[in-house]
C-alpha cells in the first residue's frame, strides 16, 4: 500500500522536489553570500558598519521574496496534496477498486495519510530550515522572529502549518467527495484558521508580560487632530525585538482618557496648529506647538500612564512549540474525523 | 478433434446441441472410438457458453454410452453410431405415412400436423433425458 | 449445497428513496448467475451492498458465508468488477498488477501476467490508453489474479463492441470452467446472459422478482394463446406472469409445473429472454416469485 500511495504521488512529489531544490539552490547561493556579509559587518568600525548594513539589508529585500512564497507553502500542500487524497477516487470512481482489494479501509486510509504527511513533513521542513538558516544574519541584527510577519516562516511552525493543511484538505476532500470544491474549503478554511490564531491565540498562548510607563515624549506620544477634536496615540517602547500586543493609556482606575478630558487638557493644541491637515511631523515645530505639545503632555501624563502588553523576544521558541502543538492537535482531530468518515460514512 | 458451435436461434437447448453435434460427427465418422473431445475449458473459451452446459452434454454422451471421461485426462469416445439399418427403417416409415393419412383425414391441417409432430417429439426427448 | 450469496431482508434506503428492499434471495454454489432488471431497479446498489461499498440500511446479506469486507481476508475472496472497470488512467498496466500484488496476498502474478501476456497488451502502456474491451480484460484480470472464491461483475461489457464482448465472456467462462468459482453477473445483453448463465436474478422496482435455474425458469414457462378468455379459468397449477386481451385473442406466459392439456391453447417455449420481459412486463411490481431456490434435485 505504501507502494501504491507514493505512486500516485508521484507525479506531485517530483514537482514538490523540484521547488524545494530550486529554492534550496538559491538560498545556498545568496545565503552563502549574506553570511560572508555578515562577517564583514561583525568585524566593521565606524561608519563602514552604516554601508554594510545596507547591503544585507538590500540582499534581504531581494530574497524576501521566497520568504512570502513560503507562506503559502502549507496551504498549497494542503489543497494539493491533502484535498483530491480521498476526494479523487471517489470522484472518478476508483474507490469500486482500490476498497476492494485485500486491505481494509482503514489501512488505506492510514498509508496514505503516513505517505503523504512524511512528504507534507519533508517538504515544507526542508524549505523552512533552508529559509531560517538563509535568514539567520538578519534575525541576529534584527532580532526581531517573535514579530508576527516573521514568526510563521521561521522555526517550525511552518511544518505544523503544513500538517494541519494537508489533514483539513483530506478531511474537506472525504466530506465534500469532489475535488474542486474540497479545494476550496481548505484554502478558505486554512485561511481562517491562521488568521484567528495569529491574531486572537497566539497573545495569549503565554501569558503576555505587563509592564507600565509613565508617559514621556520618549516613547513618541503622538497627537492627531480629526474633526471629533484631539486624539492621543501611545507610542510604543521599543523592547529589542519583542513583540508589542497591546498598549494602552490609562488611569490608576484603569480608565482610558475620555475625549472630553483630551481636548481639555490639550486645548493650547487646537489654538495653535492649523485645525485641519495632518499630525505634526517632522519639520521644525514653532515655538508655541512645542510649548503646548509639553503642556498636554505633562497634563495627560499627571492622570495617565501608559500600561503595555508584550512578549519578549525570548520567548519565539515556547510560543512556536505552542503554536504547532495547536495546529498539530487540530490535524489529529481532522485525520481521526477523516477516518472516521471514511470506514463509517463513506457507505 | 473437433470444433462445436451453437445456433443461438434453433430453439433447441445448448447443451442438446452439443450432443447431436458429437452424435452427427460419430455418424459422419469424423470421430471415431479413442478420440478425445474437446476440454470443457477450450470449448468455452471458445464459444462462451457456461461449462455445466458442456458438463451436462458430455454427461449426457457418457449415459448414451458414446464417450467416457478420465478424471484429469480428458473425456473419450468409446463407441460407433451407427445408423440404423436401413431394413428397420422401412416399417417405422410405412407407420409413419399411415400416421399422416389418418392425421388428414382428420381435418388437421399441415401446420397442425408439423406443431403436433414437433410439441410429442419434445415431450418425449426430454423425458427420456429427465 | 452450499450457498454462494445469501441475502435476508436486506434494503438500502438513500433519503427517502428506497433503492432496494425486503430482498431475500440464496444463491447456490458454482453457478454463473445473471442479474438483470430495468434501469435504477437497484442491481448496483444489490452487488455494491455484496462487496461492502454500501452499507445495508436493514436486513443482512452474506457472501460465502461471511459478512461482506469484514476483514482483509474476506475482502480477498471476494472478487469485483463495478460498471465500466474503473482503473487508474495514469498509471501503467503492469503499475496496475504490482498494486494487485502488493494489496491482495493471494496474488497469483503468474496468471495474471499470463493473461496480460495472452492479451497481447504492453505492461508500460498507460491504462488509460487502452480501449474499453482492453480496459474491461485488465480490471477482470485484476479481479481474477487475486484468485477469488466469487467474482460479483456489475455491467462489465455494457459498453463493449461485439467481439470484445465475446473475448470477454470466454475468458471469464473458461476461468470458470477451470477453477469452479461462483460468479453473479449484472448484465442488460439477456441473449449473452443466456448462453453463459446458469442462474438468473431479476431484480425489479428494488425488489427480487426472481431467482431460480435457468434451465428450471426455461422449463417451467410457456407461452400460450388462444381465443379471448378470462384467465382464472386456468387450473391451479397454472400461474400467469404477463397477459395481454384483444378483441379476439388472449396471449400469455404462464408458469407451471406439468404439460397443458387444453388444446385450445397454442403453446410456444420460450427463450430466457421471453420470461425475463414477461416479469419485468409492464413495469408493475408482480411480486416475489414463489418458486423456491433449492428446489427438488432432478
Amino acid at each position: 500500500m505504501t507502494w501504491m500511495t507514493w505512486r500516485q504521488m508521484r507525479a506531485g512529489s517530483l514537482a514538490a522536489l523540484a521547488v524545494v531544490a530550486a529554492a534550496a539552490i538559491t538560498l545556498t547561493i545568496t545565503g552563502v553570500h549574506l553570511s560572508s556579509l555578515y562577517s564583514g559587518y561583525l568585524s566593521c568600525s565606524g561608519f563602514t558598519c552604516n554601508a554594510k548594513l545596507d547591503d544585507i539589508g538590500r540582499s534581504y529585500r531581494h530574497i524576501k521574496l521566497i520568504g512570502t512564497a513560503l507562506i503559502a507553502v502549507p496551504v498549497v500542500l494542503g489543497v494539493f496534496w491533502g484535498a483530491p487524497l480521498v476526494a479523487r477516487e471517489i470522484e472518478s470512481g476508483t474507490y469500486r477498486l482500490a476498497w476492494v482489494q485485500g486491505v481494509s479501509r482503514t489501512r488505506w486510509m492510514a498509508s496514505k495519510l503516513a505517505v503523504t504527511g512524511a512528504a507534507t513533513a519533508l517538504v515544507a521542513g526542508a524549505l523552512t530550515f533552508a529559509f531560517t538558516w538563509w535568514a539567520i544574519p538578519f534575525d541576529r541584527i534584527e532580532a526581531n522572529r517573535i514579530d508576527p510577519s516573521i514568526f510563521a516562516d521561521r522555526g517550525i511552525v511552518p511544518v505544523a502549518y503544513a500538517l494541519f493543511a494537508v489533514a483539513l484538505g483530506v478531511a474537506a476532500g472525504t466530506i465534500i467527495r469532489r475535488t474542486l470544491p474540497a479545494m476550496a474549503v481548505t484554502l478558505v478554511g486554512f485561511i481562517a484558521v491562521r488568521m484567528v490564531i495569529q491574531f486572537y491565540v497566539r497573545a495569549h498562548l503565554i501569558a503576555p508580560v505587563h509592564r507600565v510607563f509613565a508617559l514621556t515624549q520618549r516613547f513618541g506620544l503622538g497627537i492627531e487632530r480629526s474633526p471629533s477634536g484631539i486624539q492621543l496615540q501611545a507610542g510604543t517602547p521599543e523592547f529589542h525585538g519583542a513583540w508589542v500586543t497591546s498598549s494602552h493609556l490609562v488611569d490608576s482606575a484603569g480608565h482610558a482618557p475620555t475625549s472630553a478630558f483630551i481636548n481639555q487638557a490639550c486645548r493650547a493644541v487646537l489654538d495653535v496648529a492649523p485645525p485641519s491637515g495632518p499630525p505634526q511631523k517632522g519639520g521644525a515645530p514653532s515655538g508655541p506647538a512645542i510649548q503646548a505639545f509639553q503642556t498636554c503632555l505633562s497634563n495627560v501624563g499627571a492622570r495617565y500612564h501608559q500600561v503595555v502588553s508584550y512578549q519578549p523576544a525570548s520567548r519565539f521558541w515556547e510560543l512556536q512549540w505552542l503554536e504547532s502543538a495547536i495546529f498539530l492537535g487540530l490535524a489529529a482531530v481532522l485525520i481521526g474525523l477523516s477516518i472516521y468518515w471514511v470506514r463509517r460514512r463513506l457507505v | 478433434m473437433i470444433e462445436f458451435h451453437l445456433d443461438s436461434r434453433s430453439g433447441v437447448s445448448p447443451y442438446l446441441q452439443l450432443v447431436q453435434q458429437v452424435r452427427h460427427a460419430l455418424r459422419l465418422g469424423i470421430l471415431a472410438p479413442g478420440d478425445q473431445l474437446p476440454t470443457v475449458k477450450d470449448v468455452v473459451g471458445t464459444l462462451a457458453i457456461n461449462p455445466n452446459t458442456v458438463l451436462k452434454a458430455y454427461r449426457e454422451l457418457e449415459h448414451a454410452g458414446l464417450a467416457s471421461g478420465r478424471p484429469g485426462v480428458g473425456t473419450f469416445v468409446t463407441a460407433t453410431l451407427p445408423d440404423a439399418p436401413l431394413a428397420a427403417q422401412i416399417p417405422i416409415r410405412r407407420d409413419l405415412e399411415r400416421w399422416l393419412t389418418k392425421a388428414r383425414a382428420a381435418g388437421l391441417d399441415d401446420e397442425s400436423i408439423e406443431a403436433m409432430f414437433r410439441d410429442s417429439f419434445r415431450l418425449s426427448t426430454s423425458r427420456e433425458i429427465a | 449445497m452450499t450457498t454462494a450469496l445469501t441475502a435476508t431482508g436486506l434494503g438500502k434506503r438513500y433519503g427517502r428513496k428506497w433503492a432496494l428492499r425486503g430482498c431475500t434471495v440464496e444463491i447456490p454454489e458454482g453457478r454463473v448467475a445473471g442479474l438483470v432488471g430495468p434501469n435504477g431497479a437497484g442491481k448496483s446498489t444489490l452487488l455494491h451492498l455484496m462487496v461492502g461499498l454500501l452499507a445495508p440500511t436493514e436486513g443482512s446479506v452474506e457472501v460465502l458465508g461471511r459478512g461482506p469486507a469484514i476483514d482483509a481476508e474476506q475482502l480477498g475472496r471476494v472478487g469485483f468488477l463495478a460498471q465500466d472497470a474503473p482503473i487508474y488512467a495514469s498509471l501503467s498496466i503492469a503499475d496496475h498488477l504490482r498494486f494487485g500484488a502488493h494489496l491482495n496476498p493471494g496474488w497469483d502474478g503468474a496468471f495474471a501476467k499470463e493473461r496480460i501476456d495472452a492479451l497481447d497488451l504492453d505492461p508500460a502502456q498507460r491504462a488509460g490508453r487502452l480501449s474499453g474491451g482492453q480496459r474491461a480484460q485488465l480490471a477482470l484480470t485484476l479481479a481474477l489474479a487475486k484468485r477469488p472464491g466469487i467474482l460479483l461483475l456489475d455491467e462489465p461489457v455494457a459498453s463493449l463492441d461485439p467481439l470484445a464482448r465475446r473475448d470477454f465472456l470466454a475468458v471469464l467462462a473458461g476461468y470458470v470452467a477451470e477453477h469452479g468459482i461462483s460468479v453473479l453477473m449484472s448484465s442488460h445483453l439477456l441473449a449473452d446472459l443466456e448462453r453463459v448463465c446458469d442462474y438468473l436474478v431479476l431484480v425489479s422496482a428494488a425488489r427480487v422478482q426472481l431467482a431460480d435455474e435457468v434451465d428450471d425458469l426455461l422449463a417451467t414457462h410457456r407461452r400460450i394463446i388462444g381465443a379471448r378468455r378470462d384467465l382464472s379459468t386456468l387450473p391451479a397449477d397454472q400461474h400467469v406472469v404477463w397477459e395481454s386481451h384483444t378483441d379476439r385473442q388472449t396471449t400469455a406466459v404462464i408458469q407451471v409445473d406439468g404439460p397443458i392439456h387444453d388444446p385450445s391453447w397454442q403453446v410456444e417455449e420460450l427463450s430466457l429472454e421471453d420470461v425475463v420481459l414477461a416479469y419485468m412486463g409492464g413495469g408493475a411490481d408482480t411480486g416475489l416469485y414463489a418458486r423456491p431456490a433449492l428446489g427438488v434435485a432432478r
